[in-house]
């Protein structure tokens, strides 16, 4: 029985220790195509000037989309900067879905709405319109209520509304930098048959100082789980989505910020209704759907336009936000599987989708797997702990190398901190991540198996302070 | 893990370890030297910049004309503030002004700019293809048929910087190297050529006189129609019954987008040319013009044996407003050829369909 017992541990652990060199070198490999991508993006920015291209009428209008659903605190900020973008020719349609609160009346009392008839055609179906709101001193602004949908179906109502050929979906109770619109639309002017869907870096707020819906200081947040994310998200934009961009492998444009050809939006049906994770899946849709017609094509990931959102400052809600995250991932792989491992796919079936397969949703599932192995020797008087504890001293030390890259990234790239001591405010982080961090958040994940078996739709709440 | 595992693997993983630890120190130092020595660059950068966009502005307001070379021979060396400083002032000041920043530019920096557009670094290419716009004398149409064919940041750096350049003498360059092209990109010079608009009129018309490949001049014509260049007009009515049917269709396209009233004999005349495409474009253009004779040519062209014949005499008849609506009404109620009855009723469904938008 025990030798047995030793024998599966012995294999398990091998294949454990396999997967984790496999996992990681992925992620040096993104990282050392990321450093390459973001020196040679760092020298273009240096003398690309988008705005002289904004008065030739190669400059396509652009039509943003913000879905909103109990935002009093933040939307009115947030339209207020979307007004204010520099870019020649876009339209805001705010879509609030069924709130229950006062987004609405926030909305029409700051910007003196007027209720109208408006006539469009209903290309996508969704949840019943109850009123379109307007008013001609604010040309840009179109407001649509609705009933409750959930954000895939806001998101389908606000395309059926509008009138550009390019889309940007972006969350109400986000932040754009001034000139995000004109830099993310810059790979549609240099490469218009091909690209049909880019997106930009998301950035935390938290900590930084919004006046007037635009950041006026960026400064690090004094809450450590906001620290935590900081780490995270440099991690997954600066390392992962721009090596991944690089390799034409991009399977997401962040819900929060990101462009599409509307075009092909429509052609695959819009946004999917019934899932947790649209923005994924839409991109994944509509890689699908290309590699079915054979156009080439490419999505692109720019590290520049940024794109400001506050992020879960608790426990509760932080769980819940990646709780849904994985759901999401889950459902995707599900819809989409016929495409895992399918060369008729290209770099898509055969790299983008066995990554996110293997790394990001089974990923949890084998750390825990690692965990219930050490129990289950320790029980058995099976581990050398002295060998145990070096290989999580290893495990840590390699995760805190990749975090340690993703400031390094950082720097490289867009330089955002100003002040050198917010950057080394950063660095204990990269070590403390992979402590308790991490193994919280490979729990929530394994967790959100459990609640995608149950049949759980719901997005979870999130409590947000608001700008 | 497992109790027995080798004293060897031990080995290696303690050395690993110490690698990494190594490793994670120089990364440390690494970000900070790294931010520390950016940091001083940008600093260097932004204080150039800054003076020498005060240099230049004064030597604009200066009446002295020697303060030009004195700013080029000054600044010479530092051609990355000062190519950014120029750039940065000619999108916003135009007419002689703009000149004086010219002059600066091809004492301080177009030597080194034209040998940039031949250099292999894309981030050099870049630099000089958004100078072109400043140069005195453009470089030849191989280059500029390179710079189109480039990577898509030079590519449209290049498109952008010409655009700007609405003179006779870039616009005849610009032709010239299309003219010369053996396989060139129709979207890339439409992008260049339609921001230039009236400017593109003159030379537009000396490129049609010449002798040109079909393809060539069926994209003038296209542009002409396009922008619409209606003066030349007179020019386009040579190619109505050009041997070549692309260059026929291409004319119908552009003589109907021109809206021209005299051009409705013309149009009734390529209305029955012998291919169905240019008769297609011509009919679309009757419609444009609103005239009722063309009604009954019309109605005619609904039992046209193509399809897309009927399709535009359809669309000719809802532009021509209420006389044309009565002639499909007419059509979709007594005429015996079926197609012709369809094409009316769906006709008078689009337009009872927008009267309700309305």
């Amino acid at each position: 029985m025990k030798e047995a017992l030793q024998m599966i541990l012995s294999v398990s652990s091998w294949a454990i220790i396999v997967y984790f060199l496999v996992l990681n070198s992925f992620y040096l490999f993104f990282i050392l195509t990321s450093v390459f991508e973001l020196l040679r993006f760092r020298q273009l920015q240096l003398v690309l000037k988008t705005i002289e291209i904004l008065p030739t009428p190669l400059v396509k209008p652009v039509s943003i989309i913000a879905p909103a659903f109990n935002e009093e605190n933040s939307i009115v900020q947030s339209v207020t900067n979307l007004l204010s973008l520099d870019y020649p020719v876009y339209e805001v349609i705010v879509v609030n879905d069924g709130s229950t609160d006062a987004t609405l009346q926030k909305l029409v009392e700051n910007f003196k709405l007027k209720k109208v008839n408006f006539v469009f055609r209903k290309v996508l179906k969704t949840k019943p319109i109850r009123g379109v709101y307007l008013n001609p001193d604010y040309p840009r602004l179109l407001v649509v209520d609705k009933e409750n949908g959930k954000k895939a179906d806001a998101l389908n109502a606000g395309l059926n509304l509008s009138r550009y050929p390019l889309f940007c979906a972006v969350d109400s109770d986000s932040v754009l930098d001034r000139d995000a619109l004109q830099k993310v639309v810059r790979p549609f002017l240099e490469d218009p048959a091909r690209t049909v869907a880019a997106g930009g870096i998301i950035r935390l707020s938290n900590g930084c100082v919004i006046e007037k819906g635009q950041l006026k200081r960026m400064a690090m947040p004094k809450n450590i789980l906001v620290r935590f994310q900081i780490i995270e998200y440099l991690r997954a934009f600066l390392g992962g989505r721009t090596g991944l961009s690089v390799l034409n492998s991009l399977l997401i444009i962040s819900g929060a910020f990101g462009i599409f050809r509307k075009d092909v939006v429509m052609a695959i049906g819009g946004y999917r209704k019934n899932t947790v994770g649209e923005d994924m899946d839409l991109v994944v849709r509509m890689r699908r759907y290309l590699h079915e017609k054979k156009q080439k094509f490419r999505v692109r990931f720019l590290p520049d336009p940024i794109c400001w959102t506050e992020a879960p400052s608790n426990l509760r809600s932080l769980a819940n936000q990646r709780n849904r995250w994985h759901r999401g991932l889950i459902e995707t792989m599900l819809a989409n599987g016929k495409m895992l491992f399918n060369p008729r796919y290209g770099v898509t079936g055969l790299l983008a989708m066995p990554f996110y397969f293997l790394f990001e949703l089974l990923g949890p599932l084998i750390e825990l797997l690692g965990y219930v192995l050490f129990l289950a020797g320790s029980v058995f008087g099976l581990v050398n702990y002295f060998y145990a504890a070096l290989f999580f001293a290893l495990a840590v030390g390699v995760g805190s190398m990749i975090s340690l890259s993703s400031i390094l990234l950082e720097e490289f790239s867009m330089r955002r901190y100003p002040r050198t001591r917010d950057v080394l405010g950063l660095l204990p982080f990269c070590f403390f991540e992979n402590i308790i961090y991490r193994q919280y958040l490979s729990w929530v994940r394994v967790k959100a198996f459990v609640d995608f078996l149950k049949g759980k739709k719901e997005w979870g709440k999130i409590e947000k302070k608001g700008f | 893990m497992i109790e027995n595992s080798g004293f060897l693997a031990q080995k290696i993983l303690l050395v690993s370890l110490e690698l990494l630890a190594i490793f994670l120190l120089f990364l440390i130092f690494f970000i900070i030297i790294y931010r520390y020595f950016n940091t001083r660059r940008a600093v260097w950068f932004e204080q150039n910049y800054q003076r020498i966009t005060d240099e230049l502005l004064e030597m604009l307001t200066s009446s002295d004309p020697q303060q030009i070379v004195v700013v080029a021979e000054k600044n010479k060396k530092l051609f990355g503030p000062l190519t950014h400083a120029l750039l940065d002032l000619a999108r916003r000041i135009k007419g002689p002004e703009r000149e004086k920043l010219s002059a600066v530019f091809h004492l301080a920096a177009e030597k080194k700019v034209k040998r940039y557009l031949r250099s292999p670094f894309l981030i050099r290419r870049l630099m000089a293809a958004r100078l072109l716009d400043f140069f005195t004398e453009l470089p030849d149409p191989e280059l500029l048929r390179k710079l189109l064919k480039d990577k898509a940041p030079v590519r449209l750096a290049a498109i952008s910087a010409l655009a700007r350049v609405p003179t006779e003498k870039t616009v005849s360059f610009i032709l010239e190297t299309l003219e010369t092209d053996p396989a060139p990109d129709f979207q890339t010079y439409l992008e260049i050529l339609f921001p230039l608009g009236e400017a593109l009129e003159n030379p537009l018309r000396q490129s049609l006189k010449k002798t040109l490949r079909p393809e060539i001049l069926s994209f003038y014509i296209e542009l002409a129609g396009v922008i619409p260049l209606r003066r030349l007009y007179p020019d386009l009515l040579v190619f109505k019954n050009s041997e070549n049917k692309e260059v026929r269709i291409k004319t119908a396209r552009a003589i109907s987008r021109m809206e021209l009233p005299e051009s409705f004999t013309v149009l009734l005349e390529m209305a029955s040319d012998s291919s169905w495409e240019v008769q297609a474009q011509a009919i679309l253009g009757l419609g444009r013009l609103k005239n009722p004779e063309a009604i009954p040519f019309l109605v005619a062209a609904l039992s046209s044996p193509y399809w897309h014949v009927r399709l535009n005499a359809k669309e000719a008849l809802l532009l021509m407003g209420e006389p044309g609506i009565e002639a499909l009404r007419q059509v979709a109620s007594s005429s015996s050829d079926r197609f012709a009855a369809d094409m009316a009723r769906m006709g008078l469904l689009e337009y009872e369909e927008f009267y309700q938008r309305v």
